[in-house]
This record gives structure tokens, sequence and C-alpha cells, in this order.
């Protein structure tokens, strides 16, 4: 469970970019986290997962507050980031062991789900290959994998399905559903409405630091009053976010 | 024609860029870059040191040594650059692939790209060649015709040390497969540097050792003249360059001179053939191979591979393979110690040994045998480790080496009070062994050294090694470099260097402050005050450090 509460964020002063975000994402559900290019959305996955500061408010996962009580929090966070080019000298089989240690998965634990998360992801063969000799969506693979392998309560993926292959992308999306039947969180920032469209249980939209909308796509078509894709409506909130500001 | 003008204007102004003496945004020289500085002061002492040479060979009627002894030193450093620069300039460069799809033939290519490596060589001869052939010219009174023949020696050299490595390298890139990864290619040539450095040092020093006499050292002299013109015959073109500049207004040399010019131009005839049979048809057309190694599908045994650790290990673990597998970060931060320790222990095992007989006078032997063991003694000992200290970049790079991972360090439950102290070990470890080696030669030349100062002296150490860490991570912390495109530009684009100087300095100077004022009083009351000074530093360090440790790592986002 994820609450955010009052989140503002700025890079200089008087100039937010987040603005006051109040976001509730429950046990059990999928949220999809939408906006246009520098809208804030990977600012607020860095406020989340404790990368960045938060200037006011409060994040809190499971409860624990990720400014008092960073430790427990970030332990029950997974997170994938937009950049898949991480420690490429490292083989992946390395990597998977490093986080595995990291996030302390006992050990016949860790044997089981490297072998079958690398395996469904196709990546199994390369594991004793370095990073760096890997595809962008094989290396894409490999982080999604290790977020897999401690098994957190809630996800937090910042463009997971960006340069993955339709096998890989269609595996993951079953997990996200799959983590989500079991009564954890998946928070999820894309690119792609399609994608938000069919897998997301709510989706917020952000613009310009603001929380625009959340609640599901129905509600956002109710009111909207219109009966259109969620493409004509992300253009027309961010558009009148544009105009207004 | 125009292509190849165009082509290499393009290679070069990248290279040119990329130079870290450069201001990136207007193009002039970078005053703030250490290694501007580092550039000046390599001119200066080069140009001082030749004078001085020169200046003492001319004295005794010997200036000609200088002149076999400075080419073949020349020959090699510039044989170094290229084997250094040749397989990243045709090889691994990424301007090449940029290229690649445009209609220019395999030659202009090649030309171009050799001229790249020209200009490389033409800037160092700048640093280190012109200054003391133009001294040598004034201080023999040459005349004008020594300088034509010095413009020639300039000129010529790059072209004919550079054909020489292109070719071999492309015949090794043809037919050894293992070198096409830049990284293995990379270590082979660091560890092949390392051994003939090494080698040449430990000859040269023996030679110098070996004289006994003022008799001796003229004999010794014309001996080192005659075994260098024997070694210089194999380079070819030094002794016909020696023969240019020694005599310049006889006809040896002109002759000298169209030698020279026909073996290079047989040299770049080789090497026109050999790279357009070897360069263009083998290697251009697997570049994308050069860079991303075959998988090999080694199917692994997961049982075997996976272990489980404490955080602690894995996290220094892997700090260490990142550090060791990076020929770049490797050279950059651990290379510069390793040699400095291999050349000292060499120096001290093969030399003193040798010095010690060489002196006639037992006074000296028993002076170092039995040297008063005191405060200013201790000092100095702590005074060359903190030096030492100050080689490596391990910890002043720690946070930038990961340039982009460095997130990782954020979001994962790990605390960073923690994080900080794994982020040390590789640092404190290299300097560990620094201090062991000193102690251990120190101990080696003076054996009567009570074992209690050399184990306060260790201790003492530790704590100045721990600082040194702390305050450089700390460096590194509050100016990352994390935004950077190529591995050389952690050390090459930041100022931090500058911040180890300083402490360094003042460190220094501390332990002179503390030579002085305890001079007098007993010894191990000095070093235990000292190992108290040291100590409660390092703990007031470590306390504002897990006070402040969210603060100090508030740069990475």
């Amino acid at each position: 469970m994820l609450e955010l509460k009052n989140i503002s964020k700025s890079y200089k002063k008087g100039q937010k970019v987040i603005d006051n975000i109040n976001l509730d994402i429950k046990d059990g559900e999928i949220f999809g986290f939408l906006g246009p290019n520098g809208a804030g959305k990977t600012t607020t996955i860095k406020m989340i997962t404790g990368i960045l500061d938060i200037d006011e408010g409060e994040i809190l996962i499971d409860k624990n507050s990720i400014i008092t009580n960073p430790i427990e929090a970030k332990k029950k966070i997974g997170y994938v980031s937009d950049n898949p080019d991480m420690f490429l000298k490292l083989k992946g089989i390395e990597f998977l062991n490093f986080i595995a240690d990291v996030y302390e998965v006992p050990e016949t634990q860790r044997k089981e789900r490297i072998e079958k998360l690398s395996k469904e992801f196709d990546i199994y063969d390369v594991l004793n290959d370095k990073i760096q000799n890997y595809s962008h969506g094989m290396r894409q693979k490999i982080i999604i994998v290790s977020v897999l392998l401690h098994n957190p309560k809630n996800w937090i993926l910042d463009e997971p399905l960006t340069g993955l292959d339709p096998k890989s992308s269609f595996y993951l999306k079953n997990k996200m559903k799959e983590h989500a039947r079991l009564n954890n969180t998946v928070f999820f920032s894309t690119h792609i409405l399609e994608i938000a469209e069919k897998l997301c249980d709510r989706i917020g939209i952000i613009n310009k630091g603001k929380l625009l909308f959340v609640g599901t796509i129905e509600e956002l078509r109710k009111a909207k009053k219109e009966n259109i894709s969620l493409e004509e409506l992300f253009m027309e909130i961010t558009q009148v976010n544009e105009e207004n500001s | 024609m125009k292509k190849i003008v165009s082509l290499t204007n393009v290679f070069i102004k990248e290279y040119y860029q990329n130079l870290p003496i450069f201001d990136n945004k207007n193009k002039k020289f970078n005053k703030k870059s250490i290694f501007y500085w580092l550039i000046v002061i390599i001119f200066f002492a080069v140009g001082y040191v030749s004078y001085e040479i020169i200046k003492f060979l001319t004295n005794i009627g010997q200036s000609e040594i200088f002149i076999n002894l400075y080419l073949p030193i020349l020959t090699m450093f510039l044989a170094f650059q290229v084997i250094l620069s040749c397989a990243n300039v045709f090889f691994f460069s990424k301007d090449t692939e940029n290229v690649l799809y445009m209609p220019i033939n395999s030659v202009e290519l090649l030309i171009s790209k050799f001229i790249t490596l020209l200009c490389m060589l033409y800037f160092s001869e700048g640093i280190i060649a012109v200054v003391p052939l133009t001294l040598y010219g004034m201080i023999t009174s040459a005349n004008f015709v020594y300088y034509i023949w010095a413009i020639v020696t300039i000129f010529i050299y790059p072209i004919f040390v550079s054909g020489a490595i292109s070719i071999l390298t492309f015949v090794i890139m043809k037919f050894s497969r293992f070198f096409r990864n830049k990284e293995v290619f990379q270590i082979f040539m660091t560890v092949f540097l390392i051994f003939t450095i090494l080698i040449v040092e430990y000859i040269m020093l023996n030679n110098l050792f070996n004289i006994k006499s003022n008799e001796d050292a003229f004999n010794q002299m014309i001996s080192i003249q005659d075994r260098m013109q024997n070694i210089n015959r194999m380079l070819l073109i030094v002794n016909p360059t020696i023969n240019m500049l020694a005599s310049p207004e006889k006809i040896l040399a002109v002759v000298s001179f169209l030698k020279i010019l026909a073996i290079c131009s047989i040299e770049i005839i080789v090497f026109l053939l050999v790279g357009n049979i070897t360069y263009i048809k083998y290697i251009l057309k697997n570049i994308t191979s050069i860079e991303r190694k075959k998988g090999t599908k080694k199917i692994i045994d997961i049982n075997k591979k996976v272990k489980n650790n404490k955080i602690g290990i894995a996290y220094t673990t892997k700090e260490f393979k990142l550090l060791l597998r990076n020929p770049s970060f490797f050279m950059q931060c651990v290379f510069p110690v390793i040699t400095l320790l291999i050349s000292c222990i060499l120096l001290v095992v093969s030399v003193y040994p040798t010095m010690m007989n060489v002196m006639q006078d037992d006074t000296v032997k028993k002076a170092i045998e039995n040297m008063s063991f005191n405060t200013e003694v201790v000092c100095d000992i702590l005074i060359i480790l903190q030096v030492m200290y100050s080689i490596s970049n391990i910890s002043l790079t720690a946070i930038s080496r990961d340039g982009k991972d460095a997130t990782l360090i954020k979001y994962i439950p790990v605390s960073l009070y923690k994080q900080f102290l794994y982020k040390n070990i590789p640092q404190f470890m290299l300097n560990l062994l620094t201090t062991i080696v000193v102690l251990g030669l120190i101990w080696y030349i003076i054996p009567s050294i009570k074992i209690i100062y050399m184990f306060i002296i260790f201790i003492i150490s530790i704590m100045i090694n721990l600082i040194n860490c702390y305050l450089m991570l700390i460096v590194d912390l509050k100016r990352p470099n994390l935004n950077w495109a190529t591995e050389e530009a952690v050390v090459k684009k930041s100022d931090n260097k500058l911040f180890q100087y300083v402490l360094m300095i003042v460190n220094i100077l501390l332990l002179l402050y503390i030579a002085t004022i305890f001079k007098s009083i007993n010894i191990m009351l000095a070093m235990t005050i000292e190992c108290i000074i040291y100590t409660i530093l390092f703990i007031i360090i470590d306390r504002c450090v897990k006070k402040w440790q969210y603060k100090l790592f508030n740069k990475i986002q």
C-alpha cells in the first residue's frame, strides 16, 4: 500500500516540479501513472523510492515512512528504473546474487526464483555473461528479474515495458496482474496509453507537477461525459492544463 | 584528398575536444583543469632536466651522449603512447561507426585515422621534445642546419613509431579474436607496459649504481653510449636520426635523412597494404562484434553460482569487481599505486644492497643501521605514507564511478552510513597494502627498529588512512561526476583531485608541526599523543558522517 500525502518538490526556489500530490494506492491494485514528458512522473517515483528528498508532505509504504523509517520502507519496494544500463561490468548472475544478498533472500529461495524467472524472461542462458554484452531489452529483463527476485509487496516500475520484446512484455503484464491478485500493489508509469487502459485498475494523470485526475478510466469518461478513447481524454486533460497555466 | 582532410578534421576535433585540458564551451585551455597544470609542470620539468644534463655533458665534452640517450627514450615514450592509443583510434573509437555508411574508401579512412594518431603524438612532442632539442642546439651552439634536422626529426619520428605499431596491431587484431575485445586488449597492454617499464627501470638502475669511482663513471658513460647504439640499431631510425642531429653539417646527415625517408616510405606502403587487407576487410566488417562479445551460451549451474553472503561482503565484493574489471578505472585508481609499490620494492631490494657495497665508508652503513629513531623519523615515515595515499583515486571516485547506477545507493534497504563504509573498503585495503610494503621496506633498510615503534606507526597510519578515505569520499559525495559518457571522464573531467592534494599538504604540515613540537619529549609519549590526535580526528569525522549521512548523499538523484 502506498500513501502520498501533500507531496511537493522543487529544484529551484519557488518553482514546484511536484505540487501537493495526494495519492492512495491500495493493496491489490494496479495503478498507472500517466503524463507527458517532463510532467513529474519520474520525480514522483524517485521520491517514493527514496532517491529524491521530499520538500513537503509524507510518503508511507505499508505504513512505513520513507523519511523516518527508510530501511523498512525500502524493503517493501521493488523498483525498476527507466535506465536499464546498470552494473554493466557484473555478470547477470552476479548482479542477481548481489540484489538477493542486499534484500536477504534465503539461498534456496533465490536459487529457485533465479532459475524460474530467468527462464520465463528468456535470459537463463546469458546469466553467465557480463551485462554489458546484453541488448537493451535483455538489460531491462535482468533488472525486472532482480526486482521480482526478492518478491516485494510493492512494485514501482518506471516505464517497465519499454524495450521489451512481445513475449517478455506479455510475461511482465501477467506478472503484474498476478502480483495484484495476491493483494499486492503495482505502481507504474507509462507512455503507452493502451497498456494503461487494459492493465490498470486506476490511473493518475499528472502534468506540470499537478495531479489532474485519479480514478478508473470509466470514471474519467463519466467525468468528461464523452465516450472517447483514453488517448483523446488524455490529450484533452493535459491541453486544458497547459492552457490554464 | 578533400574527403581525407574533412574526415581527419572530424576525427582530430573529436579527439582534442575530449582532452581534459580544453574547455568544452569555449575551446580554449581550461586553466581550472588539473591536467592543464600537470602538462605545464611536465613541460618545464623536462626542459629543466634536459638543460642540466646537456650542460653537464657539454662541460665534459660528451654532449652527443644526450642525443644518444634522449632519442631512444623519446621513441619508447611515443611507442607507449601509440600502443595505448592505436587500437582505440583504429578499432574501438565510436566515430568509426559513424562514418562507415558514408562513401569513403578504405585508404581514405586509413590515412585519416593515421593522421589522427600522428596528431596525438605531435601534441606529446610539443610537451616533451621541442624544448630539449632546442636547448641542445642552443647549448652546443649548433647552426641553423641543426634546427632544420630537429624539425624533420619531430615531424618524422611519430610517422615511424605509429606506422610500425599500427602494422603490428593490425596483424594481432586479424589473427587473434582474443584481442578484439577492447577490455581484454587494454588489460593485456597494461600488464605488458608495467613489465616493460619495470624491466627498463631495473636495468637502468643497476647500470647507474654499478659506478664505483669517478674513473668508472667515465668508462661507464662510454659503455652506456656503446650499448645504447647497439640497442638503437634495432629501432632502425634512431641511429640515422642521431647522425642527423649530431653531425648536422656533414654529408652523413643528408644520407641519414634519405635513409629515414626510405624507411618511412616503405613503412607507409606496408601500412596501407596491410591495413587494406586486414583493417577494412576483416575488422570493419565485424565492427559490432568487437564491442559486443557473442554469447558463448555457457549454461550456468545455479547451485554453484548462487551463494548467500552478508550484505557487507556482497557490497564490498561488488565494489571490487566493478573497480578491477573496468580497465579504465583500474588504470586510473589502482595501477599507479601498484606500479609505485613494485618500483619501490625493486629499488630497495635490488639497488640498496649494491649501494651499501659501493659505500666504502662503514660509518654511513652504521649510521643507517643505528639511526636514532625519534619523532622526526616517525613523522617522515608518515609523510611518505600520506603522499602515497594521495596517489590513488578509489575513494575520490567511489560515487562518480557508479555514474547513473549511483541511484541504487538510495533505494536499496541498506543504511547510507553503512554504504559509506563499504564504499571506502577498497581504498582502505590498497592503502593498507601500501603501509605494509613501506613499513616492510623500512624494516629491511633499518632492521634495528623496535617492533613496538613499527606497531604504533602502523596504528597511526591506519588512522591517517581512514581519514584520507573518509574525506575523499565526502569530496566525491559533495561534487560527484555522475553524468559521464566515457569512463575516462570520471577522473579527467573532475577537479576533485585538488582536494586530495590540499588534504595531503595540510596533513604534511600537521605532521611537520607535530615533529617540531614533540621533538624534545620521549618518542613513545610523542607517538601515543600523535595516535590520540589522529584517532580523535577520525572519530569526529565519523560522527559527522553518521549524523549528516542524508545530507551527504543528497547529490545522488
